[in-house]
């Protein structure tokens, strides 16, 4: 098994954070790190990351062309879309030679303990379910459902990462046939349906689903956990969860004691890089 | 026992203030810049313009105003007149443009008529500074020769002023005093107008959108006489700009030489190694600055 982040240059900040936990925290393993940006600087990113990866593995790629425009509709491809063809792509070789499994990470995904890989290997997806009644993702489940010739599922899992990809069923596809699934997507009324790359693996595993033990392997926290830091920091130590994800909205949100808050909390994991207060909406293309 | 009243108002009666047009890519580097400002800088007025479509006013009152305990802080959303897309070809105008104008709209729009000192994004204070210290001065203080590319757009502006093309104008560089006695000769849609909305009528570009620059239209606003006045050849600006052609003479750039305000130019923050951004941020300590420079890269 290997680690796997699709990212960009609005998350360097959290990737330092991210690498350095692997270096501190993770057995020896890859990790294949795609930089979906438009002609990514690969020395830039080189140069920062590869300090923390002295035990480690680390393939930095460009993020591979894909369709720039929607040809229905003429939309611009967005980034949040397209990072989510290149988690499966990833799978498909495009990046890494390599047959096996892998564990998706957020950019703002990072390790607080140590952590063995192997310990992923029979997690299914994200490991966790939820009801899709409970989600914003109903018409999402319909096109998937659609797209599979089954009913739409009740349960799926849990849309968060880290999320454990089997490469065998991804590689069921063609580099097409993921590309017409992720960036033209559109049910049979002909709308437009913003995928979800968690639901659409739900249906890969579906048979697996009904009888799926859960398992707690990440902690997400979000704006509205804002107000309780300290009792979820304690959740996580509890917990067997190793690795934790901070929302963008609760660091564009949080007041400087907060952010003072968890940076104490990550120096004292032993980590020095820093959570930094963000502003929404980084346009790192708005070029001076 | 004799009792002197000073009153609120009168303290705060500002002559020159300071003004920054900056957008959320450039939020850390105006953490520095605010801080440096209230440790070095006289009691001021400064103008944020937040150049970006709905930007959270809140968010950054709530990371600036600690600074700002001598200061008047005003944060304000980019104006709204600035227009979105060029008015001959139809394009939309990238956020490199309409900074420019927002950044003579700070002198048109206010009330105050007083004089202000453009910061770019980047620029710092690293010593005690008087703002007096560069009211005299126009632009950059002193004049350069014009620079590729930008010749065709400055024959354009001369014409839009019904003026000869000039040799020299005002160096791309901050801080940028404006004298808003110059400005206010035209409405803000005027010099918009003249500014943003020409394209070039000839050569290769014909028809494209021309180049735009602020600082060189500036130059055509200011009475002749005045402008000419300035030393001829630019010798020093106000500020200190680390380019990244001096990236190997950072020791010289930081502790040789006298200035009161510095930028570090993105590009240099793109190529520095861990152990130059260490050797700033260590200068950066010793002034007293808490906010660090960090690394990142900013597509060209």
């Amino acid at each position: 098994m290997y680690l796997a982040t699709v990212t960009c240059l609005r998350d360097f900040d959290q990737m330092l954070l991210q690498a350095e936990s692997i270096g501190k925290f993770v057995e020896p393993c890859t990790h294949v790190v795609v930089i979906n940006d438009e002609n990514p600087d690969l020395n830039f990113w080189y140069k920062w990351l590869m300090p923390y990866y002295k035990n480690h593995e680390l393939l930095l790629y460009p993020a591979v062309k894909v369709k720039s425009t929607h040809p229905k509709t003429l939309k611009e491809t967005s980034g949040w879309n397209s990072q989510q063809l290149h988690k499966f792509l990833i799978g498909l070789n495009c990046y890494h030679i390599n047959d096996d499994d892998y564990l998706i990470l957020d950019s703002k995904n990072f390790f607080i303990k140590p952590t063995k890989l192997s310990e992923y290997e029979n997690i299914i997806g994200s490991g966790l379910l939820d009801f899709v009644n409970k989600t914003p993702f109903k018409i999402c489940n319909e096109y998937y459902a659609e797209l599979f010739n089954v009913e739409p599922l009740e349960k799926i899992l849990v849309t968060s990462t880290p999320f454990v990809i089997k490469t065998t069923l991804i590689r069921q596809y063609t580099r097409e046939s993921l590309e017409k699934i992720f960036l033209e997507g559109e049910n049979s009324k002909g709308e437009p349906v913003h995928p979800s790359e968690f639901i659409f693996y739900s249906y890969l595993v579906k048979e697996y689903l009904q009888d799926m033990q859960e398992i707690v392997i990440g902690l997400q926290f979000y704006k509205n956990e804002i107000d309780n830091l300290a009792y979820h920091i304690h959740g996580l130590h509890t917990k067997h969860v190793k690795i934790c994800g901070i929302h963008r909205e609760l660091l564009h949100m949080a007041y400087p004691s907060a952010i003072d808050f968890l940076n104490d909390w990550l120096y004292n994991l032993g980590l020095e890089n820093k959570l930094y207060p963000i502003p929404l909406n980084l346009d790192y293309n708005q070029t001076k | 026992m004799n009792v002197t009243v000073v009153v609120a108002e009168k303290v705060l009666e500002f002559k020159v203030y300071l003004a920054t047009v900056t957008c959320n890519r450039d939020f850390q580097e105006m953490l520095l810049q605010a801080e440096s400002i209230g440790k070095f800088v006289e009691p001021c007025r400064h103008i944020i313009i937040i150049n970006e479509p709905n930007p959270n006013i809140k968010f950054w009152y709530k990371w600036l105003t600690p600074y700002y305990k001598n200061h008047e802080l005003i944060i304000l959303p980019g104006y709204e007149d600035v227009s979105k897309t060029h008015k001959i070809t139809g394009k939309k105008l990238m956020g490199w443009t309409t900074q420019q104008v927002q950044k003579l709209f700070i002198g048109m729009k206010h009330e105050f008529l007083d004089d202000y000192i453009l910061l770019d994004s980047k620029n710092f204070f690293v010593k005690p500074t008087k703002l007096d210290d560069f009211a005299h001065l126009i632009g950059a203080g002193g004049l350069v020769e014009i620079k590729h590319p930008y010749e065709e757009t400055n024959e354009y502006y001369a014409e839009m002023l019904g003026l000869t093309p000039f040799e020299k104008v005002f160096p791309v560089i901050t801080p940028f005093v404006v004298k808003t006695k110059y400005l206010r000769k035209f409405w803000p849609n005027q010099v918009e107008d003249m500014m943003v909305h020409g394209v070039y009528t000839k050569g290769p570009k014909k028809g494209k959108e021309i180049l735009v620059s602020e600082f060189l239209f500036y130059t055509y606003l200011v009475d002749k006489e005045e402008l000419f006045a300035l030393d001829n050849e630019y010798k020093r600006g106000l500020g200190r700009t680390i380019w990244d052609w001096s990236i190997d003479s950072l020791e010289h750039s930081l502790y040789q030489e006298d200035w009161n305000v510095y930028a570090i130019h993105r590009e240099v923050i793109k190529k520095l190694y861990p152990s130059g951004f260490d050797f700033i941020n260590t200068w950066l300590a010793e002034k007293g600055l808490t906010n660090k420079i960090r690394p990142r890269f900013i597509p060209s």
